[in-house]
Order: C-alpha cells, then structure tokens, then sequence
C-alpha cells in the first residue's frame, strides 16, 4: 500500500516519471555532478565520524595555530588552532542544508503563485505578476542583507529569507507552463467532466510542469550556497564559532598572504559544489528540454 | 437532442500599440442547428470556420456570447489529437475512471464499467496500467473514447476524432463510432474538414463558412444536390480516387 | 528512356532499426513517381536520402542513390550542395517553417538564385516577378513577409523557391497535408501545369491515393521500410495485388459510399 501510493506519487511527480519523451533521465555531467553532490551529502550526514577532531576545539599554543596541511591536519589549521579540515565537514552540513531547504521554500512559493497566476489568469495574474515585478526590482542581495540585520543573523533566518525571496523566477516560470497547458486538450477534457480546479491543478497540470521547475530548482540550490557563504563572510549568516565555508573564509583572509589553505580549500568547495548543481541542472535541462534535443527521423 | 439557436461567439483581440483595423474575429455568427436523438450531425468546413469553436461551446469549454444551446442529458468530448488529449503522466485506468473517481463512486462499481468501457471500444484489459506513450495513435483514440463514454454521456461531441490517424486506422475508429452509436443510441456532432469522412458518418450535414452556416441539409441533398455555391466548391475540391 | 534518379538496394538504420529496408526506384524524366504511404512507412526518409539530408541518427547501411550517373553518397559536399537546390528542388509539409519569419518572400526566393549565381542582382527583380507569375501569386506578393499569406500562399511561395534554379527533379513531400481541401486541389493544379510545362521530374511523397490518381505516372506503396508493391499508376490503382495496398485504397470512404462499415 505504502509502496504503491509511493510508487504513483514519483510516477506523477518525479523527472523519472513515465513519459516516453525522457527514455534516459543521466548524461555525463547528470552522473558527475550526483556523484560530488552524494558524496558532501554523506560528509554532511556523517560529520561526526568524518571529522578528525572537534570543530571548535581550539588549541592557542603559537606552535598549533595556521598549522600548514599536514597528514595530521589534511588542511591545517587555523589562527585559533581547529582544524580546518573538521570546521569544512560541519560546514558541510549548513551549506546543503541552507542551499536545500532555502531552495525548497521558493519552491513551495513560487510553484503556488506562479500555478494560481497561470491557472486563473486576469486580475489575480496580474496582482501575482506585479509582486514578482517588485521583487526583481529590489536587490536581492541587500534586501536580504537588511531583512537579516533586523531578524538577527542565524542560520534558520538565512534559509527563510534566502527562500522567501527568491521564488519570484520560479513564480514566472510555473506560470508559463501552466499558461500553456491550461490549453491543452487533456484539461479541457478534465474540465468537461467535472473535475475540480484544485484537482485539474494539482493532478492534471502540475505534474506536466515540473520538468523545467527541476531545472531551475537545481540551479537555485548552488545559487543559495553562494549566497549563505556570501552572508556568513560578510558575518550576517552562521556566526562563529559555529562554521561554515563562509566564515572559515573570512576568519582566512587575514592570513591569505601565508596561509592560503584557510582560503583556498572553503573556496574550492563553494566552487565545487556550486558547479556541481549547475551541472546537474543543465544536464536536466538537456534531456529534459524537447527543443534541445535533436530531432529524431 | 442538442439544439442550437442563434448561437454567437465573437472573440476580441486585443487592441496592437499602434495599429488599427480589425479587432473582432466572429468565430460563430449566429448558427442555428438541433440534432435528433440517436443520429449524427456531421459539421463541416474548412480551418478558421468556426466549427471548433461550437464543439467548445456545445461542451462548456467556451461560453457563448448570445443565442441558446438546449441539450438533453449529458454531453462529451474526443478531441483530434490523442497525444495531447490523455494526460501523459496518468494511466488509462486513472484516465477512464477519474470522472466516476471525483463523483465519488465505490471502487468496485469503478473497475467494473472501466473494463466495461475499455471492451466496448476494443481494448484489452491490460490496457489499464498502462501509460499513454505505450500505445498507438489508434488505441489512443479509443482511450479518449473510453473516457468520453464512462459517464454514459447522452451526446458526445467528436471534434476532429480521425483527422490526426492514418488511413487504415481512421477506418477503424469511424467503424468504432458507428457500432458504439448503434449500441447505446448515441447521439453526435461529428465535427470534421472532410467531407468523405462527414458524408459516411452523418444523416444530416451543416457546412460552416466563416462562423456561419451556409448550409443544412440531409447527408444525401448536400452530397447529390448541394444548393450552395460553396458547398458545391468544397465537393469539387475532392480529390477522387 | 534513361531514368534520371535511380535508388538502387538502399538500406538505412537508425538505433539499429531498418527504417528503409532495400529500397529500389527509378524516377524518369517529365515522370512523376508517387511514394504512397502512412507515417512510420519511411517515405519521407526515402525523399532525404536522394538529397543525402538524413539526419544524424541515420545510418546507410547498403545501397546507392544515382542520379545524373553519380552516386550521391560519394559526392565532395560542395557538389551535394549544387544539386541541392539547383538541380533537385525540395518542398515540405509545413509551408511556414520552409520560410524565414522576418524576411520578405521575394527576397528569399531571390537569395536561392544569388545562392547558385545564377543570375546577376540587376535581373534579379524581374526573375522574381517572373517566378511569382509562375506559382499563380500576385507580383506584389514579393513585398510580403510569410505570416502576411494564407498557407496556400505560402506553399506556392516555397514552390517558386524550389522552382528558382529551374531544376531538373522536384521532390514534394506531403505539400498539401497542411493545407484545406479546397486549396490543396488549386496547389495540386498548379504543381501538375507546372510539371507539364517544364517537363519536371516529381517524386511526390503522400500517404492519399486520391492525390496520386490526381498526378502519378509510377507509384510505390511503403510500409515499415519497405516498397510492398510497385507499378503504373492504373496497375496499381485498379488491381492492386498487394494486400496493405487493397486496404490503404478500401479505407478511405467515397462520396457517395453506400458502404456502412469499412475494412480495416
């Protein structure tokens, strides 16, 4: 029973669905990027048997501090004497988590506004189109800068701004598909028989939306990591001595002209990991978007 | 059964920055028809002549602008294309069912008229879990069918049904819609662009220009003593074999 | 009589399918030969194998496509290019994708002509004129951007861009499928006056007997890859031997059927 309900919801739901259109959902950079994604995923969940030593045990001694990477210390340590290579792999955990869960929020916002708008049209479209207008107009960045200096700069602040206010892309796009296939014969039909708004929403449109919705959520999960690390740099995201990639940065910058593995090794797993999202979101977008496809005799 | 009076639909496109002309499109234009119980009204015309548009407006999609539309009982559709007409991400059965589905009824009383419907359009029962891309133009068709004919509808609209299928297949979905006619005493409003097709399925014949009628008649005045000019125009156009 | 296109044993692939499984036909001169068949039948990739426009996933397997005595699987691609065009003219289903959305219709037909240097720019008005009195289209038509003509318009405007060369074979594919009966039959006048006149070479690619009674000398009857029969248009018509052939001509009902059921 379980089985079966969870079987038809990825039926209806997933990329992998049914359609004929996707016989493969992997490409290369689907498979490269997975693998990179799944692996951080694992240092997340595993963090405490990852790590080699406590993330904020601190050892001031002059001969522990800006260790360089050894194979005590595979990435060194840092001006208070942690280890380096134990702050990543817990931060690890607050950059898939802010990116994920942030994602998830403008997913929930967005795909809501933008199916309503798309569905009902005329004056509740326009009103939803303007409130997205607005939001492309502010600065994101700021706007989130200032939202967090008045809420307070913690982590679950991080990911409700991050998601509240970058669903406005998302919004446009739903809204386009369903402009689209509100038209098509298989809602109408829906709609001949009966069959309820919410019902022709939810079963019948939205499931045919989501290839693209996958797309650009994939994408905004390596842009909402850039963005917490941006925020935790700037000392308005995670705050110390909690850390993340962010703030591993900004405590390295001071000591960039000597201790480049306290920028360089945070900063090539924000690269990473931001380019591996965008690899798997483009490699979706590839076999997902018919019009990329080549055309087959 | 179905009886239209004076039926209009005009459609307004918006005004272009900078540019005049014209802006009402009068898709139907005051059409008056009705058709008997058990018979086919066959539409015919060619592309922008409005005869969509009344398949949409006979069923609800589209309202009208004046006139009355009177229908006994309930009313259906098949669209033209069955690759956009079935939702690709349910299977026949959620497909056939969902209109008893959301009506509430049991599940057993359910699965018995799906399998009753999928054997009256010639299906196989394994057809049930099935998804849409698994099956041909043809048997795409008759899953459309299926659906349109799972209420027990009075009237089902036929916009197009064979246009989209080849040949030796359209055959076979017109064979279909005659024997289920037979059977169940459907009525129809068979809409179609040929008049091959339209002469074989009707008894009474509406040939559409420009949103309005300009003729209506027995299937066998349209096609042996057409009076209109343009109806004898379109049967000179046939192609003949 | 020599034919002047010659498909000889062609087998081609794609993902390891035969879609066109050891075609052979001969297209004579001032002839029109008819590729009758339903989708999937391979017609339209035995049209593009002439031109050696296959697409990517193709493969040829076996077989050769002679025409003028050279097989055009072997030619550099800059000689494909010349016949292209030049000596063999295309049409296609859709009329409004064979022309570009943002140019006028007379300069697309004059591009071909500038193409294949075949005429200088200050002829060039004229030729166009020339062309467009030719496909039965008002001279002024020439100024008119594609989405400004109704769909028979437009197909006779693709017909004058094929005609632009002069060529020798025109290649038709489902011309009029897309288009209203009515239009259809002025569109099938106008290609058969103009095979006439120019004692053109056609292979007409359809899946409507109807239209083949209308214009076929030779017809070949496809399906899945294969020509199941082959002959004169009355042979064929009138006492087909293949058995798909009897059903694809029975299937389609007449005016003035008194069948009440079909075969099929």
């Amino acid at each position: 029973m379980v089985l079966g309900i969870g079987y038809r919801f990825i039926a209806r739901y997933s990329i992998l669905g049914t359609n004929s259109e996707h016989n493969t959902i992997m490409n290369k950079r689907i498979l490269f990027g997975l693998i990179i994604i799944t692996i951080m995923a694992l240092v997340a969940i595993l963090a405490p048997f990852v790590a080699t030593y406590d993330p904020l045990e601190m050892d001031l001694s002059p001969e522990a501090r800006l260790q360089a990477p050894s194979a005590q210390h595979l990435f060194g340590t840092d001006n208070l004497g942690r280890d380096v290579f134990s702050r990543m792999v817990y931060g690890t955990r607050i950059s898939l988590s802010v990116g994920f869960i942030a994602v998830f929020i403008s997913l929930i916002v967005g795909v809501f506004l933008g199916g309503v708008s798309g569905y009902y049209g005329g004056k509740v479209d326009s009103g939803i189109m303007r409130l997205v207008e607005v939001m492309y107009c502010f600065p994101t960045f700021f706007l989130i800068m200032m939202v967090i200096t008045f809420l307070g700069p913690n982590i679950v602040n991080v990911m409700v701004v991050i998601g509240f206010t970058s669903w406005a892309g998302l919004c446009r796009l739903v809204r386009a598909e369903f402009l689209s296939l509100r038209e098509r014969d298989f809602v109408h039909s829906a709609k001949v028989q009966g069959v309820s708004d919410m019902r022709v929403i939810f079963r019948h449109i939205l499931p045919n939306a989501m290839a693209p919705v996958y797309v650009s959520a994939t994408l905004s999960v390596g842009g909402a990591i850039l963005v917490e690390s941006a925020l935790s740099f700037l000392g308005l995201g995670v705050q110390i001595p909690t850390a993340s990639w962010g703030n591993i940065l900004t405590a390295g910058k001071n000591y960039i002209d000597f201790a480049w593995w306290l920028t360089l090794f945070p900063g090539m797993a924000i690269l990473i990991t931001v380019l591996s999202f965008n690899m798997i979101g483009e490699g979706l977008r590839e076999v997902l978007d018919p019009k990329l496809k080549e055309r087959k005799g | 059964m179905i009886k239209f009076e004076n039926v209009k639909k005009y459609f307004y496109k918006k005004d272009r920055f900078l540019s005049q002309g014209k802006n009402v499109v009068k898709a139907v234009d005051g059409v008056t028809f009705s058709v008997d119980k058990g018979t086919t009204f066959g539409l015919v015309g060619e592309s922008g002549s409005g005869k969509s548009t009344i398949a949409k407006i006979a069923v609800g999609i589209l309202s009208l602008d004046s006139g009355v539309i009177e229908m006994k009982g309930d009313c259906d559709i098949v669209f033209q294309d069955p690759y956009s007409s079935l939702n690709p991400r349910m299977t026949v059965n959620e497909i056939v069912s969902e209109a008893l589905y959301i009506r509430g009824r049991k599940k057993d009383l359910i699965d018995k008229r799906v399998d009753n419907v999928l054997g009256m359009v010639r299906l196989e029962r394994a057809a049930k879990d099935k998804y849409p891309h698994q099956f041909s133009g043809g048997e795409r068709q008759r899953v459309a069918i299926a659906r349109a004919l799972v209420t027990e509808p009075a009237v089902l609209v036929l916009d197009e049904p064979v246009s989209s299928l080849d040949v030796s297949i359209q055959a076979g979905v017109l064979n279909l819609l005659k024997d289920l006619q037979e059977e169940l005493s459907l009525t129809y409003l068979f809409i179609s662009h040929d008049l091959r097709v339209v002469e074989f399925m009707s008894d009474m014949v509406g040939v559409m220009r420009s949103g309005q009628l300009v003729e209506v008649a027995s299937r066998e005045e349209i096609y042996s003593s057409p009076k209109d000019d343009y109806t004898r125009h379109l049967l000179a156009s046939i192609p003949k074999l | 009589m020599e034919p002047i296109l010659i498909i000889n044993n062609l087998i081609v692939t794609i993902a390891g399918r035969r879609v066109i499984d050891d075609v052979s036909l001969e297209l004579y001169p001032g002839r029109v030969t008819a590729i009758v068949g339903e989708s999937g039948s391979g017609k339209t990739l035995t049209a593009l194998s002439v031109l050696d426009l296959l697409p990517e996933t193709a493969k040829v397997v076996s077989g050769e496509v002679i025409f003028d005595g050279k097989d055009v699987f072997k030619l550099r691609e800059d000689e494909k290019r010349k016949i292209r065009g030049f000596d063999i003219g295309m049409v296609f289903q859709e009329p409004f994708t064979a022309l570009n959305p943002v140019m006028k219709v007379g300069d697309q037909v004059g591009e071909v002509l500038l193409a294949h240097n075949i005429i200088k720019k200050k002829e060039l008005k004229p030729k166009v004129r020339e062309l467009f009195e030719q496909v039965k289209l008002s001279p002024n038509v020439a100024d008119s951007y594609p989405h400004e003509l109704s769909g028979g318009m437009r197909q006779r405007a693709v017909i004058a861009m094929a005609m632009a060369c002069d060529p020798r074979v025109l290649i038709l594919d489902e011309p009029t499928t897309a288009l209203d009966v009515s239009i259809q039959e002025e569109v099938l006048a106008l290609v058969s006056s103009i095979q006439k006149k120019n004692n053109l070479s056609i292979l007409f690619i359809t899946h409507d007997f109807s239209i083949v009674n209308m214009l076929a000398n030779e017809v070949c009857v496809m399906k899945e890859g294969i020509i199941v029969e082959k002959g004169s248009r009355e042979d064929v018509l009138r006492s087909p031997q293949n058995e798909y052939t009897k059903k694809l001509i029975d299937c389609i009902p007449r005016i003035g059927d008194k069948r009440d059921r079909l075969p099929g």
